[in-house]
């Protein structure tokens, strides 16, 4: 053994009290480990091991979430665990409690660092490596991941999970057949294995996945069958569709079929078997079907339903591949079994067949010819029976829910409501149609009204916690936060903020719902903050994972484990993320265009209630600080507050572009299919004045979706800003430009050429119109009374009405200063175009419409 | 070889539930079948579920829309009183509800003149879904509950009060009552007919019964003997 250095020895006393220290420490009794902490340092105050151990165990002892008295501490056990490394710079023990603390902080650098030099010091310390190899498997450093794993293997061969272990972390690190190969020497050396059922069970179905990963079908299949012959694995579910994978990918016909027919009658439920089955039967359902193959899938269809009289799967299914007539016919059958059973979701179910618009067609006219045999016969069978009235009921409910879907070419909201407001006569007691009015004046445009009618819905009953959530999404649409928390409230834990424990519980749609509430409200701190929070959510499942690469090793569940890491690799793909992200990055680009937005502007009143409200948290906290210290009491100890409540630090930011840089980087690798992801980039980059990496995020964008909306007015803007005097670019950079620019911006016409061909090709689409009009502004910013010219077609009778694009409209016109009268005839006429929406109109009259719905609803509750 | 396997609560062969007995109970509609009612196609699932705090929303709702009364809130607190579960109900048609009994007991207490009663407040069914046996078999499902009482569900504990035992406590089970009124507004021969149907008998006029509505009278509806309504064998007087 190494002689051990001078300045580490303890004499024996000490030492016995350092080795308690030990195993306090891992006993949690952290009081007594800094007691014994400090009887060794009085003795010896530049003993750096001991004051590692008592940093870590300080750390150890504080409260998680942190209280405003732990502070100092945890600040203390850091200088203190740097002050150990300056003592003893030489000891694994010391650089390992770095590490720890860096982990605890999650700065993953720091730690790598600390423990590499950690393990410099004492390359066989085992705690020591499986902490470094969980903290390199979580940075996806697979490599020294792998050779840490080798060496952990070489000082413990005789534990099961050191073998399996490494099978996992060759196989992360990009080679299944390496790791197949360590788990099959692992069992020829094999002699009883000790595992449990479970264990073996879950090796076993990971080691098939291997083997297909590895493109060794045939293997992967013989182990199953020996798997199901020795009874580690049972034959149902998970272990039968990797026999059907494999036997489709092996090209074994008959037997995959049969093995999808064995699926079938586990679950006919599933739409994947079906399509499973009909894949190996020879009919790829993913590109587009000849007339034969189709008459092939309804066929073999319309036997499975037959065989599973119960499941709605094949009916459903075959409805997106029949056509005209075939489809009338399944269709109607469809329908009226889902109204007869009163499916509330069945529009959520059928809409799926809207995407072809002679489907949607067809489908309204069989409705409409529902309800208006209901009304005359009441029966949808022969004359001597009756239909039950719901049938009816949940035909109007379709009927409505369809006539005002945003497929369709001309949304009748005004029918729709007429066809509720019938429904509501025979049944008022069905929260569904007074959820699906509020639907409808929400697609008309008039969010108040929405929110009242949702509110008439929860009340019909306030243990619905979905009915619940829905009224408060609605409020938050017509911009009321305060109401919206005041209902989630009933919901939330009784001693938090309702935001708290909503954030706490990573309820992303609140978090996003209340951003852009705020948003809407002006109120750009507020909303900045929520999309931070749910930035934040995200960084948080992917720190969450840490504890799994260690867990999921003990446990032997390999495949989740597998699966978690390629989630977690693609976590920000996620729509949640995507949403916030975009929304985050607009406001921090609103903010870098006018920096006086993150002043606050507060009229007097305002001004006069922060105050007091200040003034009286202040006393607030002053009489608590007096009562904890009067009764001394340690349970009082509140929690640290949010040092930024309002938002307003975030909305300073020094450098806006940069934020939203940062929050923009994860979109660029994992969701680079959506087009939205290159505009968002491109406003970024022009803003940092990086042309060629603007000019990269259009080239993207313009081959993802060449005609485009929104690119098309980038390409213009594009085009106007380097063409400006004040770009002064190199000239290199100049000729990469423009000849790039040429692919997707013709250079023989000009952009106001481009603009009208572009508006003439689309000019019944209000998105392409209104980036037309943007353009036009873009081009000859002057020329306003062009630009309304293209406005106005949003307001035409054969363009679809789209209430969002023309509050835009509006408001852009505001902003690049078009006189009001212009802007009041414009207004004018998109009233009279959607007159249900509300949000239209100017305020005076959202005002007064206002007060009447609260009339109303006050009415309401006291007549009930 | 092939393996069978059993489905049982799954889609394809869904659990029976309708033998549970519990907040939900499921009724078979019963009385009124021929003499010119059309078969309803396909069959529909009835069910019936205590009143709660938390739906008495639907039951406002219900009555409001049928009943020209409006009640108070005393009303909507005392219907939902622990002893009165197994009389007070709403009654789901295909899971939507559509109507509600609110019932109260009077004379209950010993050496009272009259024989303990049920009085039937309210009893609504939604237009559409009459002629349904709906009512009568929401009516014969309270009359039933009253001839054969049964313990009570414990009360639900205060969130804003301090809870005693006495407020935790259940009620013992009441006793059994075989005699139930109902009042009908004259004129309404509708709802005469309907619950001279089921065995109840005019027995008087209540004057000004209505404060708020035309005509203010009441016609007393009474049944005195409960179990024969129910088709069960009449038990001699007095014991119970």
């Amino acid at each position: 053994m190494a002689q051990i250095p001078k300045h580490r020895q303890l004499p024996d006393k000490e030492n016995k009290l350092f080795r308690e220290l030990l195993t306090q420490y891992e006993l949690k009794q952290y009081k007594k480990g800094i007691k014994a902490a400090d009887t060794i340092l009085k003795k010896f105050p530049n003993h750096g091991e001991t004051l590692a151990l008592k940093a870590l165990t300080l750390h150890s002892s504080l409260p998680d979430p942190l209280t405003i008295t732990a502070v100092p501490k945890k600040e203390e056990a850091e200088t203190m665990a740097r002050l150990a490394i300056k003592k003893d710079i030489t000891s694994h023990i010391t650089w390992h409690v770095l590490g720890i603390l860096a982990k605890a902080r999650k700065d993953w650098d720091e730690a790598s660092r600390a423990f590499a030099m950690a393990r410099k010091q004492d390359p066989d310390n085992i705690p020591l490596i499986r902490d470094s190899i969980a903290l390199l498997t979580h940075t996806r450093q697979y490599a020294p991941a792998l050779a840490a794993r080798h060496h952990y293997l070489l000082l413990r061969p005789q534990i099961r999970s050191s073998w399996l272990a490494l099978m996992i972390a060759h196989q992360l690190n990009g080679d299944p057949e390496e790791a197949l190969e360590i788990y099959n020497g692992y069992r020829t050396i094999l002699k009883n294995d000790g595992a449990t059922a479970p264990e073996k069970s879950q090796v076993l179905l990971h080691v098939i996945r291997l083997c297909i990963e590895a493109g060794q079908e045939q293997e992967g299949l013989e182990k199953l069958r020996q798997g199901i012959r020795d009874g580690v694995i049972s034959p149902r579910g998970e272990v039968t569709q990797l026999k059907a994978q494999i036997l489709t990918s092996l090209g074994r016909q008959s037997e995959a079929l049969e093995t999808y027919r064995e699926l079938l009658d586990q679950n006919a439920d599933n739409l994947e078997y079906y399509r499973g089955y009909l894949k190996s039967d020879g009919i790829d359902l993913t590109v587009s079907l000849d007339e034969e193959s189709r008459a092939k899938v309804l066929e073999t269809l319309s036997k499975f339903s037959e065989t599973f009289p119960r499941s709605a799967a094949p009916r459903r299914l075959a409805l997106d591949f029949a056509q005209s007539d075939k489809f009338r016919e399944l269709a109607r059958a469809y329908i009226v079994r889902g109204l007869e059973r009163g499916v509330p979701s069945l529009f959520v179910d059928v809409k799926g067949v809207y995407t072809d618009a002679t489907k949607m067609t067809a489908v309204g006219e069989i409705v409409e010819e529902i309800v208006s045999k209901l009304q005359k016969d009441s029966t949808l069978n022969d004359a001597d029976s009756i239909s039950p009235p719901t049938v009816l009921l949940w035909a109007y409910y379709y009927l409505a829910l369809h006539l005002s879907h945003p497929f369709n070419p001309n949304p009748n909201h005004t029918r729709a409501l007429e066809l509720l407001n019938i429904a509501l006569e025979h049944t008022p007691t069905l929260p569904e149609l007074y959820m699906a009015k509020a639907k409808v004046l929400k697609r008309a445009g008039d969010p108040l009204g929405a929110a009242h009618e949702m509110e008439k819905a929860r009340l019909l009953d306030g243990q619905d916690r979905f009915l619940n959530g829905k009224a408060a999404k609605y409020w938050l649409r017509a911009g009321n936060v305060q109401k919206a928390e005041e209902l989630v409230v009933m919901f939330t834990k009784k001693d938090l903020s309702p935001v708290q424990d909503l954030t706490d519980l990573q309820c992303l749609w609140f978090l996003q719902e209340e951003g852009d509430a705020y948003r809407r409200n002006n109120n750009l701190a507020m909303a900045l903050k929520r999309y931070q929070t749910v930035v934040k959510v995200f960084q948080e499942y992917e720190d969450d994972q840490y504890d799994f690469h260690t867990y999921c090793m003990r446990r032997m569940t390999f495949s989740s484990y597998i699966s978690l890491m390629r989630y977690e690799d693609q976590l920000r793909s996620h729509p949640g993320y995507f949403k916030g992200a975009v929304a985050a990055i607009e406001v921090y680009l609103k903010v870098h265009d006018d920096p006086s937005l993150t002043e606050e502007k507060l009229t007097p009143e305002e001004e006069a209630e922060r105050k007091k409200a200040a003034k009286k948290a202040q006393k607030a906290e002053q009489k608590a600080k007096k009562a904890a210290a009067a009764t001394g009491d340690k349970k009082d100890d509140p929690l640290v507050p949010d040092e930024d409540p309002n938002g307003l630090n975030l909305l300073k930011s020094e450098t806006p572009v940069d934020d939203a840089l940062k929050i923009w980087k994860p979109l660029e690798r994992l969701a680079s299919k959506r087009v939205e992801v290159w505009t968002t980039g491109y406003e970024i980059f022009i803003r940092k004045k990086l042309y060629l990496a603007a000019l990269r995020c259009l080239n993207e964008a313009s081959s993802l979706s060449p005609s485009h909306p929104e690119v098309h007015r980038q390409i213009i803007h594009f085009h106007s800003q380097i063409s400006s005097p004040s770009a002064s670019l190199p000239e290199n950079v100049t000729s990469v430009i423009s000849s790039t620019l040429e692919t997707i911006l013709p250079k023989s016409s000009s952009p106001a050429v481009v603009n009208k061909s572009f508006l003439e090709s689309n000019a019944q689409s209000p998105s392409h119109i209104f980036a037309a009009g943007q353009s036009a502004l873009v081009i000859n910013p002057e020329d306003i009374k062009g630009a309304v010219e293209i406005f106005t077609k949003l307001a035409e009778e054969n363009v679809p009405s789209n209430v969002e694009l023309m509050e835009k409209t509006l408001e852009s016109l505001t902003a690049k200063g078009a006189e009001e009268s212009v802007v009041s005839q414009l207004r004018e006429k998109f009233v009279k175009r959607v007159e249900l929406a509300w949000v239209l109109r100017d305020k005076q009259e959202q005002d007064k419409r206002k007060v009447e719905l609260e009339k109303e609803a006050a009415g309401e509750q006291l007549a009930v | 070889m092939t393996t069978t396997y059993s489905t049982t609560g799954t889609v394809s062969s869904p659990l029976d539930l309708s033998q549970l007995r519990g907040e939900h109970t499921s009724i078979n509609l019963t009385g009124g079948s021929g003499k010119g009612k059309k078969e309803v196609k396909p069959n529909v699932k009835v069910t019936l579920t205590s009143l709660t705090v938390h739906n008495s929303g639907t039951l406002r709702k219900i009555n409001s829309v049928i009943i020209p009364i409006v009640y108070s809130d005393k009303f909507y607190k005392d219907v939902l009183d622990p002893t009165l579960d197994d009389v007070n109900k709403l009654i789901y048609y295909a899971d939507i509800p559509v109507g509600a009994i609110c019932c109260r007991f009077e004379n209950l207490a010993k050496g009272a003149k009259e024989p303990p009663t049920l009085v039937i407040l309210t009893l609504a069914i939604l237009a559409p879904y009459r002629s349904l046996s709906l009512g009568s078999s929401l009516l014969l499902a309270s009359l039933k509950a009253a001839l054969h009482p049964t313990t009570p569900p414990p009360p639900i504990p205060s969130d804003n009060k301090a809870n005693t035992r006495a407020s935790l406590t259940v009620a013992p089970p009441r006793a059994k009552v075989n005699r139930a009124l109902a009042h009908v507004q004259v004129g309404n021969d509708e709802a005469k007919r309907f619950y001279e149907k089921l065995g109840f008998k005019e027995s008087g006029i209540a004057k000004d019964y209505y404060s708020k509505v035309e005509p203010r009278d009441a016609i007393l509806m009474v049944c005195e003997d409960i179990a024969s309504v129910l088709g069960e064998k009449t038990e001699p007087n007095g014991s119970s």
